[in-house]
């Protein structure tokens, strides 16, 4: 069988093949390991990948399901996982100096879940530093590029995710997002991305960045993978007690894409400061989906200027708080040959921590510290409760919501370094679903003028992934669909 | 409000962050824009409003008190930087400073 | 001096469950260092809490005790502050809405009700151990992390206690109650129960309050007495000379009885308390705590003035005998027996607490209450004198045996039978004739020389009664 097409299939086409023993999990790891080696020193999107393990986990998916035990129909298809789940035994850095040589001793539940069904680890992507930016520009293990330019940034945090499933490394990976860590990435990237509801995928072992933001998420090829890939991994955990007990009805045989009758709403003000290009695609698209029995409305979120604020002060201060641990005490770096506990601290975390980690770090502790709390997190927390509102409002109107995933296509490596606000603000699109808790996902819709994706994205009611997935599906059947010349 | 360099200098005594001055000089003009800029949510009403200090209406998740396995025997020996005779070592700690 | 100290007082109580407040370890003292950790109580990337709901209904369990009122909404929150004891360099605990609101307990103290109250009670995380004696190397100190995560109930009082005995009284009493309602063991030694004060010294007759200062290290009932004078006398000192108390935190040294202020440092104190994003809010209905409240034993109080109107003992006995949950049951166990209340209450005060250190440790005194009403019982019928019974409980407290069957082994018991005694008696009279004729004379001492020597022969068995009646008829 031709590598390349191993490379185009689904995570469902390639179920049925090894079922129906078309092809052995070797074969696919294999494949896809071919496209690391020749292109994944350019693209830079993994940390860590152990070809020997790679291989070994995929002979013993073949010996399982020869033998009649294979552990589920995925068993043997090889995913990426982000830096930030832990995986016992493989190292889990975060892309930070700080967890360089950090090993686990135990699964995330997402990732425990995926093993549990057979699939296979393929490798851990590279990330902004504790995911901690727009660009994955901030890692210690260097930057990621953009598969269609290798000039442009893939987005972040999630962009070694998000690069690698684009470039065919992987054929569907896992990420976080927190402010649009999945979405944004996919946009600059030419696939798929959802983050489901806040709870509905367990953040046991997710290294946390914003508790209260962060969710597990998946990229794929195309919207089934991910919402495969979503299904896979979603559920309730005791470990977790922000997780929630709800029945998964968004396995890929519920996605039809039918969303006749189906009422969608469109934001203007996520069209403000939109590229024409982007902003008349969609428009196309939408008209094509009204065309399609969808009663399209436009609705009004009002909130959406204040959302870069709520977002910053609520995550950076939550940072604060959660990177604390990071001391060179019980693990991870530690600056040598010191004396003294407070030089101890003060050493190995400003040599451990990357620059915008430290500057969120400081920002939040600012924010936190006595005499600012009232005016800034506090005054944030009631923020946070006027944008949920806005988003219940709509929802009593709307089934799902359309706006653009991001203001523009893939900015320039290094464009943006020196003005964390503008990298900041290029969010403002994706941070409200993380501030509400609400399912997103960002579904390609062609490439620019200059050849860059761009992507739609589609907000549902709390728990409704089912219906953001399947106006994504109807999207997709709409777009021609994209892939980068490697 | 100007986050100046005095600010920065307490802040990163708190978060245990040494910065040079350059990087105190840098962080207060960085963080003193990105500050003045979400000083926009001083243009909300807030009055009324209750603070979203937990989100998604999950309440009461408890756990039964039931042993459960500890880590396993030198996990922390080899994660750790410095151990010695089944103890994490730091430096020397006076108590009370 | 003209000053009046306002004392408070914070203590931590270890709840007594079998594992952790967030992760399942098992809670115990003196295992290896390190053993009883797992990846959440460690802090590792990436890990969750999950609250225990034993250790909740324990706190709710002691705030009811305790007379304070339950919340219906609770959070926890996060505190900052860097520690090598402190994995997370966070600790959760509980800031702005604690599971326990206003409460209070009464204390007596020089035979005075006074009432303390209690301003809230709250959850939190215990820290780690630090070791910098012994074996560790010069420079360096070991960290222990077995502790981390123990579920602690922190009650804070009111500023009410006016001096050492009041605070003292107090401990004793939140101890008490604590035991009795089975959260905690109590036990400062291996550190289950932890006290800090807050003290400010005001002029007699003002309202507002001094200067506060916090008093850490304190680690007997007797330390927070001795500590609380030591810094009655040293700020009464100060501000008699017209010097300012400072806020500050002082650590009492144990072998110099003294306090001494710790080296401050500046923004030591900004502690940037949140609600902590990883766990969930608590909400309580009335039928939730009233399961609880269902579970509430008789508090030693209550118990007390049952007590002293059940049993018509004085208020003393009823004190000693209520201090403990287990002294109490003992007791009335004993009764149940059949023994006399207040000749019960007089052995337990008397003999049983002679040889026990800690009445809570009376479940494994050999004498169980069964035997000692039987022993009570055995001298009300006049099976053996008082004198004897001592003896027999001696032999019991060492043996564990029954009274009936010491008194049977070593022929203990009273002679009864007038025939025999009055052979005795024969005996007697007819060896000491001088006696007998002194007493005929009228000196009345002659006839208590005579009983002596009547029970010297029987070997203590006879009778006294009987003896002293049956020697009057004979002398006649």
């Amino acid at each position: 069988m031709p590598e390349q097409n191993i490379l185009n299939y689904s995570l469902s086409e390639l179920s049925d093949m090894l079922e129906n023993k078309g092809i052995s999990a070797v074969e696919i790891s294999s494949a896809y390991l071919g496209m690391f080696r020749n292109h994944g020193g350019k693209i830079n999107c993994y940390i860590t990948v152990n070809e020997d393990m790679v291989i070994a986990d995929a002979r013993k998916s073949d010996e399982r399901r020869s033998a009649g035990n294979a552990l589920s129909r995925y068993d043997g298809i090889p995913i990426a996982v982000k830096d930030n789940i832990c995986t016992q035994g493989v190292r889990t850095t975060c892309a930070s100096r700080i967890l360089e040589n950090f090993i686990p001793p135990y699964d995330a539940t997402s990732y425990a879940k995926l093993k549990a069904a057979g699939f296979i680890l393929f490798g851990k992507t590279n990330m902004d530093e504790f995911a901690m930016g727009s660009s994955t520009e901030n890692s210690y293990f260097g930057v990621v590029k953009n598969p269609y330019n290798t000039g442009k940034v893939p987005g972040g945090s999630s962009g070694g995710s998000a690069a690698a499933v684009s470039a065919r490394m992987a054929p569907a990976a896992l990420g976080s997002d927190t402010g649009g860590s999945i979405r944004q990435p996919a946009a600059f990237c030419g696939v798929t991305g959802i983050k489901p509801t806040y709870g509905r995928v367990s953040r046991y072992g997710l290294v946390a960045f914003a508790s209260s933001l962060d969710q597990i998420g998946s990229f794929g090829k195309n919207v089934a993978d991910a919402a495969l890939l979503l299904s896979a991994v979603s559920g309730y955990d005791e470990k977790d007690s922000t997780s929630v007990d709800r029945e998964i009805d968004f396995a890929p045989e519920h996605i039809t894409g039918d969303i006749k009758g189906m009422k969608i709403g469109i934001p203007d003000e996520y069209f403000i400061g939109c590229s024409g290009e982007i902003t008349a695609k969609i428009g196309e698209k939408v008209e094509l989906l009204r065309k399609g029995g969808a009663d399209i409305r436009k609705i009004s979120l009002k909130y959406i200027d204040y959302a870069v604020p709520v977002y910053y002060l609520i995550a950076t201060a939550e940072a604060s708080s959660n990177l604390a641990r990071y001391d060179g005490v019980r693990y991870g770096y530690r600056s040598p040959g010191v004396s003294g506990i407070d030089t101890l601290y003060n050493r190995t975390r400003s040599e451990g921590f990357g620059k915008e980690v430290k500057r969120r770090i400081i920002l939040g502790t600012f924010s936190l510290s006595s005499g600012y709390y009232d005016a800034y997190y506090l005054k944030a927390l009631k923020g946070r409760t006027l944008i949920i509102e806005d988003f219940v409002n709509a929802f009593r109107e709307v089934d799902a919501i359309i706006t653009p995933t991001t203001t523009a296509t893939a900015f320039g490596i290094g464009e943006m370094s020196g003005n964390p606000l503008q990298m900041y603000m290029s969010d403002i699109l994706t941070i409200s679903a993380n501030l509400a808790g609400i399912p997103g996902i960002s579904v390609p819709i062609g490439l620019d003028s200059s050849g860059m994706p761009m992507g739609l994205q589609i907000m549902g009611n709390h728990f409704n992934e089912r219906a953001i997935l399947n106006v994504g599906s109807a999207v997709e059947k709409i777009c021609d669909p994209v892939k980068p010349e490697m | 409000m100007k986050i100046d360099k005095d600010v920065i200098t307490r802040v990163a005594v708190l978060a245990r962050i040494d910065l040079t001055d350059d990087e105190k000089m840098e962080f207060s003009e960085q963080l003193s824009g990105i500050i003045g800029y979400v000083e926009k949510i001083n243009e909300l009403d807030t009055e009324k409003i209750i603070p979203s200090d937990h989100i998604g209406g999950v309440k009461n998740v408890l756990r039964n008190d039931t042993v459960g396995s500890t880590i396993g025997e030198g996990v922390l020996e080899r994660m750790a930087p410095e151990f010695e005779n089944g103890h994490i070592v730091v430096p020397r700690i006076i108590e009370g400073s | 001096m003209g000053y009046e100290p306002v004392i408070g007082l914070e203590v931590h109580v270890q709840l007594n469950t079998a594992t952790k407040i967030f992760c399942s370890c098992p809670v115990k003292f003196g295992s290896s260092p390190n053993t009883q950790t797992c990846p959440v109580c460690l802090g590792l990337p990436g890990v969750l809490p999950v609250l225990n709901r034993e250790a909740l209904n324990k706190a709710i369990l002691a705030g009811l005790a305790l007379n304070c009122s339950i919340s219906g909404y609770s959070k926890f929150d996060r505190k900052n502050y860097f520690y090598p004891d402190l994995p997370k360099n966070y600790q959760i605990s509980q800031y702005d809405k604690p599971i326990c609101g206003p409460g209070f307990i009464e204390i007596q103290v020089n035979g005075e009700n006074r009432r303390i109250g209690i301003t809230r009670l709250h959850l939190e995380e215990d820290a780690g151990k630090l070791i910098h004696a012994g074996n560790v190397p010069d420079g360096c100190s070991y960290v222990d992390l077995n502790r981390t995560g123990t579920p602690l109930a922190e009650i804070v009082s009111d500023p009410d206690m006016r001096s050492g005995d009041e605070a003292y009284e107090y401990l004793l009493k939140i101890k008490s109650i604590m035991k009795y309602i089975d959260v905690s063991d109590c036990n400062m030694e291996e550190g289950s129960l932890r006290c800090d004060v807050n003290i400010s010294l005001r002029k007699k007759g003002t309202e507002k309050f001094g200067e506060k200062v916090e008093i850490k290290n304190l680690n007997s009932f007797k330390a927070v007495k001795a500590a609380i004078s030591w810094e009655i006398e040293r700020q009464s000192e100060i501000l008699d000379t017209g010097g300012k108390i400072m806020q500050e935190t002082r650590l009492w040294d144990s072998d110099k009885n003294r306090t001494n202020g710790m080296r401050s440092k500046e923004h030591a104190h900004d502690y940037r308390y949140f609600p902590d994003p990883d766990l969930v809010p608590i909400v309580l209905d009335m039928a939730y705590i009233g399961c609880i409240k269902n579970g509430l034993p008789e508090l030693p109080d209550a118990k007390k003035e049952r007590f002293i109107s059940a049993y018509v003992l004085p208020a003393y006995d009823a004190g000693v005998l209520t201090s403990s949950r287990e002294l109490a049951g003992y007791f009335e166990e004993t009764v149940r027996g059949g023994a006399n209340p207040k000749k019960a209450s007089n052995w337990i005060m008397g003999e049983v607490l002679a040889r026990i250190d800690d009445a809570g440790m009376i479940s494994s005194f050999p004498v169980r209450p069964a035997m000692l009403s039987e022993l009570i019982n055995l001298i009300d019928n006049n099976t053996i004198s008082g004198k004897i019974a001592k003896a027999v409980f001696d032999e019991m407290a060492v043996s564990g045996k029954s009274p009936g069957v010491i008194i049977e082994e070593k022929g203990l018991k009273q002679v009864t039978d007038s025939g025999e005694i009055e052979a005795v008696i024969d005996t007697v009279i007819s060896n000491n004739e001088k006696s007998v004729n002194d007493y005929r004379n009228g000196v009345e001492k002659a006839l208590k020389f005579l009983v002596g020597q009547v029970m010297k022969e029987s070997k203590g068995k006879a009778n006294p009664q009987m003896v002293n009646d049956i020697l009057i008829r004979k002398l006649k």
